[in-house]
């Protein structure tokens, strides 16, 4: 009996130790995050005076206004949904047909294309960068949307090596049974298939999302008008060559605009992610 | 003298009084044929580059000019290279001196005289004669000579008192007299006795005030008959006597973007930098600050280099040339330059403006001294060449090699480059 | 039977466009630049010109290619046990508490820097970096420690890029951990306690198999994540400064190829990148997924 008290006595001190440890790890973690935010909504004449703050000091809105008047700041954030909107889309539309056939069809080239698909998961993004830049420049495309989103889109050997499992781990008598009701192999896909990954693809286009609201340095590459902008690539103008009148405040409104869209993408997607990455 | 308060806001109200009648009822007619010019420069919409544009295009010559904000000279150049290469130049572009021979030779910069001879030269015949050279590379006139600027010293005076150093501040220095306040002030300020203070001297680790130090001493990083002069007893010194205060403590080197914040919220005491801040410094530092000449080397002729920048044409298109044409008359005309003068940079202008701030008055004796270019860095490949160069200035404060060996080093590497 | 399976048209059919999309995004730029890489380019008249192996060579003598393939090596060598390892704790402690109302909180603070961008991370973190009073300094000073020079500090640059693109992309592996974890039966964990097993014994013998295919998957990933994320904090943070001390082999690629505009030396650092990937992938889909339990 005083044994069992005395392992009781011990997780309690073990869980202690845990909370101590993941709060120091929260903390120390969210400090940048907690500057920026509080530089954000300090006046920018402050912001120089005093280095650390946890809390704005005159809360202001300020230097949204100031970032809305010497950039297109709303117009950026709107590029940037619809770019972020548009590769979501697209890398959805390519990988869960691949997955589906990859998963249920038979071809007897089917696994080299599987291999040859999911290997790109491994290319570094910059590794195609200067050919796909001269075909851009090639089409004309330099300074468009579609420059920036189209070959976003081609990285999708992690969401078919995911959405193939997803759909392998499926009970097979589901498929048999539909297709003695008559429907084919199309029909399965979306009445079958498609139903029951539903639930995990909310948590695929949510790092899709991310991962294209955030692409930097093609995104430097390729949109040069200041009206063009994403807000990944805008935040950059706002240092300046004679730079001592940065605009701290400016800059770190607009990179709190910019995390904005994303911690919402993120929070409905939660149960998502969740429930895609336990284990199958 | 008062600090001209120039922000974008005023300037469109001032305008707006004399020109806004005939403006509107013109508007109309003149928006349709405009023809749509893209100014790739280096200067963010709050600046007076931005007040310039504004200026030209409320006087609705028919050509709509746009500011693009494109960063630094090196940022600016790469992403115009980059555009080029797509096939759609801005029109024109601001970028330093230093890449002339690069823009022309590897960016194509246009001949003004080839898109208009006789604009040309009444274009050119608005700035001093000795700014001239400066814009023409290959024989060819490759852009309008409007910006000048040049290294000088700043410092911080709250610092200064408080350390106790003499109220009256020479007009010209020498790096004993500076490195020797530099220690008085890490002395008496550091360890805590000042609030802000935390590093007396920041000399601008880039290959700009590096060259100031190399020719001071009687060396040279390119000599005028293009050979690098760097594995030269005398540019080895000046190196040395840059370094001395890296490796004594005296200097934190940072990129430019730190030393800039670090000098406005009060924590450096003297920093060597372009005279432009003349603007900046003041409007976001809530202390004095005075200037006074780049230090020179003791016991060594003081030759100074000039920086800065020029607009140049890329368009290709006769249209867009000639639109670019106009706006370039713009900026050469008194107008103009009064505009322009907000940035901070000297008037390399026949016009007579009044300068923007009294500290200004340094930058200004040593222009009177004699200023000789900054680098041009010549060849196809001279903007790897620069980078080159301030790797090594890099690694020389760093410590990693003895100076001489880097240096002979470095006379090897950017050698290579610039005769590519 | 077979009218479960689609035939070969429908498959085809199906898989088509996703793989062309990635034949032609993806392995034909590669194959473009085995061309590139013989080829010189002259941005102001746009034309090519034969160069034969000057650019293999100019790139082998390129003393900031030495170190970039080291530095791609040490990143690597750093990063990658780092965003395995850590995560690994953090999710084991988060499962540890899991219930308490504190432990979404830790939850959403851990993966917030995981959402922000790159050119944000460095906006927020050269202001806490200055060398002279950045934020960092000054809480140092204020207690009593010796400041840094952070990443303008020739020894100390690479550690601050690897501790901020660990900052920045650690939550992604941080939550598939957690998800793995949270799956493993709870009495399966409560009976090797009470048998007595240690908290490293439990992780080794329950947690480590039961999630391996995760485990598999994470290691794999961040192994190619890490060569890519990287290159943003370079680019913001040091430009691979201070002189090329914290470049590695995809921002060299960058800067020669989109800066310098020396496309034939681009793509051929970009064909060692490959090289480097593929002998990568290869080790560890041999040695790893061989001892990965699927359930």
């Amino acid at each position: 009996m005083r044994e069992v008290a005395a392992a009781e006595r011990r997780r309690r001190t073990a869980r202690l130790l845990v909370h101590g440890a993941l709060a120091i790890a929260s903390a120390a973690t969210l400090f940048p995050l907690v500057w920026m935010l509080a530089a954000a909504f300090t006046p920018n004449d402050l912001i120089l005076a005093r280095p650390f703050r946890l809390w704005p000091e005159q809360a202001t809105l300020a230097n949204f206004a100031a970032a809305s008047e010497a950039y297109p700041i709303w117009r950026w954030l709107w590029n940037s949904l619809l770019a972020a909107a548009a590769v979501t889309a697209g890398k959805l539309a390519l990988s869960l047909p691949a997955a589906y056939a990859f998963a249920r069809g038979r071809h007897r080239w089917r696994d080299a294309a599987f291999g040859f698909v999911i290997v790109t998961m491994a290319f570094p993004t910059v590794m195609v960068i200067v050919p796909t830049y001269l075909a851009v420049v090639r089409l004309g495309l330099v300074d468009t949307l579609p420059a920036l989103i189209v070959p976003s889109i081609p990285y999708i050997g992690f969401y078919v090596f995911f959405f193939r499992q997803a759909m392998k781990a499926l009970p097979p008598e589901m498929f048999e049974a539909a297709s003695l009701d008559g429907a084919g192999f199309l029909r399965q896909f979306v009445d079958i298939a498609l139903p029951n990954v539903a639930h995990v693809v909310p948590a695929l286009a949510a790092f899709a999302f991310l991962g294209a609201w955030n692409i930097f340095l093609w995104g430097q590459l390729t949109l040069a008008s200041v009206e063009n902008k994403t807000l990944a690539v805008g935040v950059a103008l706002f240092s300046d060559i004679e730079g001592a009148q940065s605009s701290w405040g400016p800059l770190m409104a607009v990179n709190s605009l910019a995390i904005l869209p994303v911690l919402v993408v993120f929070l409905v997607a939660r149960r998502s992610i969740e429930r895609a990455f336990a284990n199958r | 003298m008062k600090t001209l308060p120039l922000t974008r806001r005023s300037l469109l109200a001032g305008l707006a009084a004399g020109v806004a009648a005939p403006a509107i009822l013109r508007a109309e007619a003149v928006r349709a044929s405009d023809a749509r010019i893209v100014i790739s420069s280096n200067f963010g919409p709050e600046t007076a580059f931005q007040a310039v544009v504004d200026a030209f295009n409320a006087k609705e010559l028919g050509v709509e000019a746009v500011n693009q904000f494109d960063g630094n000279y090196e940022e600016a150049t790469a992403k115009t290279l980059a555009a080029i290469s797509a096939g759609r130049p801005p029109a024109l572009m601001t970028t330093g001196w230093k890449f002339g021979y690069y823009a022309k030779r590897t960016l194509g910069a246009r001949d003004l005289r080839e898109i208009d001879a006789d604009a040309a030269e009444a274009l050119i015949a608005n700035f001093v004669p000795s700014v001239h050279p400066l814009v023409t590379v290959d024989d060819a006139l490759v852009g309008v000579p409007w910006a000048m600027s040049t290294p000088i010293t700043f410092i911080n005076m709250e610092h200064w008192r408080a350390a106790g150093l003499e109220e009256t501040i020479p007009e010209t220095i020498d790096t004993d007299w500076l490195y020797e306040r530099a220690r008085a002030l890490d002395a008496a300020l550091g360890g805590g006795a000042h609030p802000t203070f935390r590093s007396a001297l920041s000399l601008s680790n880039n290959e700009w005030t590096s060259q100031s130090y190399v020719q001071n001493a009687g060396g040279a990083v390119i000599d005028e008959t293009g050979t690098v002069g760097l594995d030269r007893p005398e540019s080895i010194a000046g190196m040395e006597l840059f370094c001395a205060p890296a490796h004594e403590g005296l200097w934190i080197p940072v990129g430019s973007r730190e030393q800039d914040a670090a000098f406005v919220s009060g924590a450096l005491s003297i920093v060597t930098t372009s005279s432009t801040r003349v603007i900046a410094y003041p409007q976001s530092a809530p202390f004095e600050v005075a200037t006074t000449r780049f230090p020179g080397v003791p016991g060594r002729e003081r030759r100074m280099n000039s920086g800065g920048n020029f607009l140049g044409v890329y368009a290709q298109d006769a249209e867009q040339a000639q639109a670019a044409m106009r706006f370039l008359e713009f900026c050469a005309s008194r107008e103009g330059q009064e505009l322009w003068s907000g940035v901070g940079y000297l008037n390399s202008s026949i016009h007579e403006i009044p300068p923007v701030t009294p500290l200004i008055a340094a930058a200004q004796a040593q222009l009177a001294d004699g200023l000789t270019a900054e680098t041009i860095w010549p060849g196809t490949r001279g903007f790897e060449a620069q980078n080159a160069w301030r790797n090594w200035v890099s690694r020389m404060l760093e410590r990693v090699d003895p100076i001489p060996e880097a240096m002979a080093r470095a006379q090897d590497e950017i050698t290579a480059l610039v005769s590519a | 039977m077979r009218g479960a399976h689609g035939g070969s048209l429908q498959t085809a059919g199906l898989v088509a466009p996703a793989f062309f999309a990635v034949a032609v995004f993806l392995y034909l730029p590669i194959a473009a630049s085995g061309l590139l890489a013989v080829l010189d380019y002259h941005p102001a008249t746009r034309a090519f010109s034969y160069a034969g192996l000057a650019n293999i060579e100019a790139v082998w003598r390129d003393p900031a290619f030495r170190v970039a393939a080291w530095n791609t090596l040490v990143y690597c060598l750093v990063l990658v046990p780092a965003q395995v390892v850590v995560p690994l704790l953090l999710a084991l402690g988060l499962r540890e508490i899991a219930g308490s109302r504190l432990a979404p909180v830790y939850y959403a603070c851990l993966f917030a820097p995981t959402l922000v961008s790159f050119s944000v991370a460095g906006a927020v973190w050269l202001p806490l970096l200055n060398p002279i009073n950045g934020v960092l300094n000054e809480m140092l000073i204020a207690i009593g420690l010796p400041p840094s020079r952070w990443h303008t500090d020739a020894r100390a640059a690479l550690w601050v890029v690897c501790v901020v693109t660990f900052w920045k992309t650690f939550g992604l592996n941080l939550v598939l951990w957690y998800a793995a974890l949270m799956t493993i039966p709870r009495e399966q964990i409560e009976a090797a306690r009470i048998d007595g097993a240690g908290f490293f014994r439990r992780v080794r013998d329950i947690d480590i198999p039961l999630a391996s295919p995760t485990a598999f998957f994470i290691l794999v990933t961040t192994v190619f994540t890490t060569l890519d994320d990287i290159v943003g904090i370079i680019d913001v943070l040091t430009g691979g400064g201070p002189f090329e001390r914290t470049t590695n082999l995809p921002y060299l690629l960058w800067q020669k190829g989109l800066v310098f505009f020396q496309f034939g030396q681009a793509s051929v650092v970009a064909l060692v990148t490959i090289a480097i990937v593929a002998l990568l992938t290869f080790v560890q889909f041999r040695f790893v997924e061989r001892r990965v339990t699927y359930a």
